[in-house]
């Protein structure tokens, strides 16, 4: 078949069968990279012996380097411990005919890039089983494996941030523990790199090295300073963004510290509120080793450790104050009980020591008269005074006397200028750095001092100040107590009320308890027909009517704004008011404001109640009687004043401090309870419940941040508003106090909504909202939505709600981060693994195909070794499966010479990268040994590349159409050969029939001639015979001897004509045909011109259609119109006017010519006679051998044609003959 | 038998009845040349080349064949064939008389180096006629002596 057929559409062979093969074509190209299979043959010494194409692909050493060498091994393993452990695995196989199946190593490429391939190794044997090498087939599964490590990457990266979100609420009270636990999480996850944590220090100059671990870090210890600014890490710490850089040594921001390896970096910024609080470090040192994925959820975790820091050290904070109130209450007790100095100053110094960690303290009182100071209690060391004097004058204790403020130094060398001249006393040798003093106030009056200090820079700090005073508060009140003890037995009736009311203070932290006390106890001495006690709330500027009697009756407690008024004016001036006579003193005091029902009073004593120099409450009191207060009394109430403001001020702290750590608990409780859940509607619901639950407010509400970026979309509400919202309802970022919340990115607290201009009732309907808090959930800089609580109450919300709402917000948006990672990461895996299954589906039902197809379906590498073979073609070589043949080539199953000519073949198609289509070509089919033929196809297979990298062969058994085509051409040979003998026989036959007529007629003529010349002789010897008898010879002579050689004659005559005309028929047979466009409009003419005279007189009609043009012999054609005409003319009845029509037409077959008339036409009995020799059928009226029909049989089918009619008897005749159309075209005769 | 002409004509027919036609009818035309009949192609041969029974004769010259085609044993291209590819024997005339008027064969005989190729027609007087013809050709002809 010539080149080139096949491709044609396949219009002709069953299309279905030829579009599966194309389809299957197409498929197996799939297969091309599993026809990737390195093989390498290494003999015992470890020499190798085979390295195919794909071996040089894959390791990039081409065979020429390898082969017959020893330096694979060494090539691919550099690592000498590895490479033993490999070696002795083959050795395993050769020597003990183990095998290996799936192992896989990393092998190091010629362009140092490592790859990882799948082992199939096998032993080699000789003829009598003895090991001489080995075989491995090695399937490159480095992209599969990459992309698996990937998704396992990806998994681990989703489950980190899990991990370190449950370690940071497990962990937060231990920072010392959290922070390896984050590094070695990360650590584990980021194998092979080196992960550090760094910290802003508290001067915000340096990061401080937290914890490190992984690769390189060994060298850095913990404590490693970098500046800010410095480096990546330094530079992340400053801009607050994440800096990453896939090649350090391009990154102009890159430091190298030391001699490391490091060529990534990551350093992403660690956040408590806005402020930068660390960095979370990553180095590599393979180049671009972080992604975006990678640098997000980098991110995320940092959000996460930056709650957690920011949570561990407001939980430290916490417990540290509350320690402190802790001691401050066992002072105030102590004070409150015991009147024992030493006891007293013992109390206060473990009190210092424990909450100051200091290392030398000093107690004094100032001795006004003597203008010294007298140490009650100097602990240095083991050092202890106790009554020195120290003059006033120079000294830092004599600055804070004379300032009445406190003294702090951070570090006594570096300000020496800038300070007062130290006094020296005691022992001061030792290098104290800082220093902190307070002095004792009673009222404005300084009593003495209370002074710290310790070998160390900065020690102190505003909350050790703080502390320091309220001690010193407390000692000045003990210290006072003790004076007017001392000084004023005659008090002592007011002593023991002071005292008993500090012993209240003392022992009671319940407000309203300590209130009733002091106000029971203050009462018979004031006489008083009114009393209140308040509290300042800074925060509001309002006062808190806390406590309050008139004639005997407790009011209800209220607030009032600060401002003028009595009260307003002590807490303003820090001073007494002291109102003698009220009537006469109305226009030198404030406006008095009226609380209930209050009238006025002739006297009014109201004391401030200080802690330090702040005023945190009152105590007033008030009698209808003027003059009533003494300036003793004035001085009691101050005194009593100061105690109840230590328990204020104790309570509120206390008070606070339970809060806080509520809170902490309470924010770290949902922290861990919605940073486990990882379905986003469920993580939002669960917060937003527990938030509103757990801190009581009255709606709370997370509004989405819509992917349009111009709206926030409700989500969750919870609370008195959620009817009034519905989910789904739009805000407007920049709209509102939600909407200026989402679109600055910044917590709003308003107090009291109905007077801010932004806040916007989103319903219309009258809210009760008066408080409102919105804080965006960030991550980073992306908003993920508000968290929006509004309360009925004004100032609902203070500092610390908005700082732990912050701290919920970064929780909530690392949950969020995180619940959207998880859902990422599954559907990344899920598609993945639809996409592998999809992939193995595929290839199972190409499998399948493939297998069931009855072809012979294969593929094969560069050396033409199997790749892909079905199971017919298993069949075909009498293999066990199609497995068997993988490797093998055709020479191992076919005759040497049939399969050197299937190898010439591939190799042709290899080289030149034309297909071969439809070859036949011959096999022995192994199983039966039977010969047969195949239709074979091969096609090159191409890589991604283009690159040729085997053959993909299709094959067919014709044999059983090979042997029917045999057995057809056998029958032609045998046909031919008979009608051959038959024209030969007809000829021969003819001929030598021939040449007895010839003596026949001779003869008979020369017995005529004969008898001519004794014609007179016998004429006259007639006369002479006797009348008897004569006439017998007469008619014999005259008669019967002319009539005998008449029938002689007439009978040879006969006899000639027939066999001439055999003679035509069979030269007819033989005649060579000359084709040529004959034009059959023509040809008709001239044989109706012929037979014009019969036509005309026997009034025939003739029509004659428009003939289509021919290829064919013109003679044949003249002869068969000729004969068929003269048929029709000849065979027209008399009894109707003869009609003839002559008609033709063309299709894509050929021409079909047909010839109709209105005569006697053929009986069904003699259709059988019309086309045979000598046959003529009906009457036979018309002269004529009966030849004619069989000479147009014959010519027709020469030109491999047919002829045939349509007749019915008596009605007419149509002779059809039908000529094809690729005559003449291909040159069979 | 006289001969009056000096060539002798060779008769080869397997046919008898033939034979005795021609030579009648040639002998009708007035050729008196002498004349030597064979029936079969080999005893032709055996003539042509002083062989079998005619072993020891010289071959009469001049001489003319009148050679029939289709015989049994050696035919009658075999023994033009022969003749035509003996040097000694090559130019002595051959008439083809035959009963075949197939072109094919008729053009086949002068390949093979006759002279003249006659049909034997089965109608007598054309067959009479043909005779004649030969014979004015034979009386006319000058015939290339043996050397």
């Amino acid at each position: 078949m010539p080149k080139g057929t096949r491709r044609k559409p396949p219009e002709k062979t069953a299309g279905g069968r030829e579009d599966a093969l194309q389809q299957l074509t197409a498929a197996l190209s799939m297969v091309a990279d599993d026809a990737n299979v390195w093989m390498s043959i290494l003999d015992r010494e470890g020499r190798v012996v085979l390295w195919n194409r794909a071996a040089a692909r894959i390791s990039g050493y081409g065979e020429e380097e390898i082969v017959g060498r020893k330096i694979a091994w060494d090539l691919l393993y550099p690592d000498a411990s590895y490479r033993e452990t490999l070696k002795a695995r083959t050795a395993d196989i050769v020597e003990r005919s183990a095998s290996l199946d799936g192992f896989e190593t990393t092998i190091r490429c010629r362009d140092e890039s490592y790859r990882i391939v799948s082992w199939n190794e096998r032993a080699l044997t000789d003829a009598e089983g003895a090991a001489i090498g080995s075989l491995a087939f090695g399937f490159d599964v480095t992209e599969r494996r990459q992309a698996e490590a990937e998704v396992q990457h990806r998994a681990e990266l989703a489950s980190l941030t899990h991990k370190v979100a449950h370690l940071v609420s497990s962990e937060m009270e231990d920072l010392a523990k959290l922070f390896p636990a984050i590094v070695e999480s990360v650590s584990a996850v980021f194998s092979g790199y080196g992960v550090s944590l760094l910290l802003i220090d508290e001067d915000r100059g340096a990061l401080v090295l937290e914890s490190t671990a992984g690769r390189g870090t060994a060298a850095t210890p913990a404590g490693y300073r970098v500046p800010m600014g410095m480096g990546l890490t330094g530079r992340a710490a400053t801009t607050g963004e994440t800096q990453v850089s896939g090649n350090v040594d391009a990154a102009c921001h890159y430091i190298r510290e030391a001699e490391t390896n490091t060529r990534s970096e990551l350093a992403v910024p660690m956040r408590s509120g806005s402020e930068v609080i660390g960095v979370l470090d990553l180095q590599s040192s393979a180049l671009d080793a972080f992604d975006a994925v990678e640098t997000a959820a980098i991110e995320t975790l940092c959000i996460h450790i930056g709650a957690a820091i920011s949570q561990a050290r407001l939980l430290e904070e916490a417990t540290g104050q509350a320690q402190r109130a802790a001691i401050i209450n066992r002072i105030a007790r102590a004070v409150g009980s015991t009147l024992d100095m030493g006891e007293l100053m013992g109390i206060v110094y473990e009190g210092i020591v424990a909450a100051l960690e200091a290392e030398a303290v000093y107690i004094t009182r100032l001795d006004e008269e003597a203008q010294q100071l007298i140490v009650l209690l100097g602990i240095e060391g083991d050092v202890r005074d106790e009554g020195s004097r120290i003059p006033l004058g120079a000294g830092f204790s004599s600055h804070v006397v004379n300032t009445k403020r406190p003294l702090r130094i951070d570090d006594i060398q570096q300000q020496r200028d800038a300070l007062p001249e130290p006094v020296a006393w005691g022992d001061t040798s030792r290098p104290y750095t800082s220093w902190l003093g307070v002095p004792m106030m009673i009222g404005d009056r300084v009593i003495g001092t209370i002074a710290t200090m310790v070998g160390r820079v900065a020690a102190y700090g505003e909350k050790e100040e703080q502390l320091l005073a309220t001690i010193a508060d407390q000692v000045a009140v003990a210290l006072e107590n003790a004076r007017l003890f001392e000084e004023q037995s005659g008090q002592a009736e007011r002593l023991a009320v002071v005292n008993r009311v500090a012993k209240a203070v003392g022992s009671r932290l319940g407000l309203d308890d300590l209130l009733q006390t002091v106000y029971d106890e203050i009462a018979p001495m004031f006489e008083n027909e009114a009393l209140y006690i308040t509290r300042v709330d800074e925060a509001a500027q309002e006062i808190e009517f806390l406590f309050g009697v008139e004639d005997g009756e407790r009011l209800v407690p209220d607030r009032v704004p600060l401002g003028e008024g009595l009260t307003s004016h002590i807490v303003t001036t820090g001073r007494p008011l002291h109102i003698h006579h009220f009537e006469k003193e109305i226009h030198d005091v404030p406006v008095p404001r009226m609380w209930g029902n209050v009238k006025l009073h002739d006297s009014w004593l109201g004391v401030p109640m200080l802690v330090g120099d702040r005023t945190v409450g009152t105590i007033a009191t008030m009698i209808d009687r003027p003059h009533a207060y003494s300036d003793e009394q004035e001085q009691l109430l101050c005194t009593i004043a100061d105690q109840v403001a230590v328990a204020l001020e104790n309570a509120r702290l206390f008070g606070e401090m339970q809060r806080r750590a509520d809170q902490m608990t309470l924010v770290n409780d949902i922290g861990g309870s919605i940073s486990a859940l990882l379905d986003l509607d469920d993580l939002l619901d669960r917060a937003v419940h527990l938030i509103q639950e757990l801190f009581g407010f009255d709606h709370v509400a997370y509004l989405a941040a819509d992917p349009d970026g111009e709206s926030l979309v409700m989500r969750v509400r919870v609370g008195s508003l959620a009817g009034l919202l519905p989910l789904g309802y739009r805000i407007p970022l920049g709209k509102g106090l939600v909407g200026q919340a989402g679109a600055e990115k910044k917590t709003l607290c308003v107090s009291d909504v109905q007077s801010d201009s932004r806040y916007v009732n989103p319903v219309g309907t009258e809210v009760h909202t008066r408080a409102e808090l919105d804080v965006p959930v960030c991550v980073g800089d992306r908003l993920l939505g508000v968290l929006d609580i509004q309360s009925a109450a004004a100032h609902a919300f203070d500092k610390n709600d908005v700082m732990v709402m912050e701290t919920l917000a970064d929780q909530l948006a690392v949950a969020i981060e995180n619940a959207r990672l998880y859902e990422d990461a599954q559907r990344e895996l899920s598609e993945r693994q639809r996409a592998e299954s999809a992939l193995g589906e595929e290839r199972t039902l190409l499998r399948t195909i493939i297998d069931n197809v009855p072809d012979f379906i294969y593929a094969k590498d560069l050396e033409s070794r199997f790749t892909v073979a079905n199971r017919a073609i298993a069949g075909l070589v009498g293999a066990a499966s199609p497995e068997d043949l993988l490797g093998k080539t055709d020479a191992d199953y076919h005759p040497a010479d049939m399969a050197a000519g299937y190898r010439a073949d591939e190799e042709r198609v290899l080289e030149s990268g034309e297909p071969i289509l439809g070859r036949e070509e011959p096999v022995v089919i192994q199983v039966t040994g039977e010969k047969g033929w195949l239709l074979t196809s091969k096609m090159p297979l191409l890589d991604p590349q283009g690159q040729v990298v085997g053959i993909v062969g299709i094959g067919r058994d014709i044999s059983e159409r090979k042997r029917n085509d045999e057995k057809l051409q056998r029958y032609v040979a045998e046909i031919e050969e008979a009608n051959e003998e038959i024209k030969q026989f007809a000829y021969i036959v003819s001929h030598d029939l021939r040449a007895p007529l010839v003596n026949l007629k001779g003869f008979a003529s020369e017995l005529r001639g004969s008898m001519d010349a004794m014609a007179p002789a016998v004429e006259a010897a007639l006369a002479q015979l006797p009348e008897e008898g004569r006439s017998e010879i007469e008619a014999a002579v005259r008669e019967d001897i002319p009539e005998s050689l008449g029938f002689i004659e007439s009978s040879v005559a006969r006899m000639d004509g027939f066999i001439n005309a055999v003679l035509k028929l069979s030269r007819i047979g033989r005649r060579e045909l000359r084709f040529e466009e004959v034009d059959p409009n023509e040809v008709v003419a001239g044989a109706v011109a012929a037979l014009a005279h019969q036509i005309e007189e026997e009034g025939v009609e003739v029509e004659i259609d428009a003939l289509p043009t021919l290829t064919a012999d013109r003679t044949s054609v003249e002869q068969i119109f000729g004969n068929l005409l003269t048929n029709a003319v000849n065979y027209l009845v008399p009894s109707r006017p003869g009609r003839i029509q002559v008609g033709g037409r063309q299709d894509e077959h050929g021409w079909t010519f047909w010839v109709r008339d209105n005569g006697r036409g053929i009986s069904h009995e003699d259709a059988d006679k019309v086309f045979a020799p000598f046959r003529r059928a009906g009457r036979q009226n018309v002269p004529g051998e009966g030849m004619g029909l069989s000479y147009v049989r014959t010519i027709v089918r020469q030109h491999k044609g047919r002829i045939w009619f349509d007749s019915e008897d008596g009605s007419g005749t149509t002779f059809y003959f039908a000529v094809p159309a690729s005559l003449g075209q291909d040159k069979e005769p | 038998m006289s001969c009056d002409n000096e060539i002798t004509i060779l008769l080869v027919e397997d046919d008898p009845g033939h034979a005795r036609l021609i030579e009648k009818n040639l002998k009708r035309s007035n050729i008196t040349n002498c004349f030597h009949a064979v029936t079969d192609g080999q005893q032709a041969l055996d003539y042509l080349f002083s062989e079998g029974e005619y072993a020891g004769r010289d071959l009469p010259s001049p001489l003319l064949v009148l050679l029939d085609l289709n015989m049994p044993v050696v035919d009658g291209y075999q023994v033009l064939e022969r003749m035509k590819a003996d040097a000694r024997i090559k130019h002595v005339p051959v008439v083809i008389l035959t009963t075949t008027d197939d072109a094919r064969e008729v053009s086949r005989c002068y390949e093979l180096g006759c002279n003249v190729y006659i049909t034997k027609p089965v109608d007598y007087e054309k067959f009479t006629e043909a005779i004649r013809k030969l014979g004015l050709f034979l009386s006319i002809v000058t015939v290339p002596d043996g050397e």
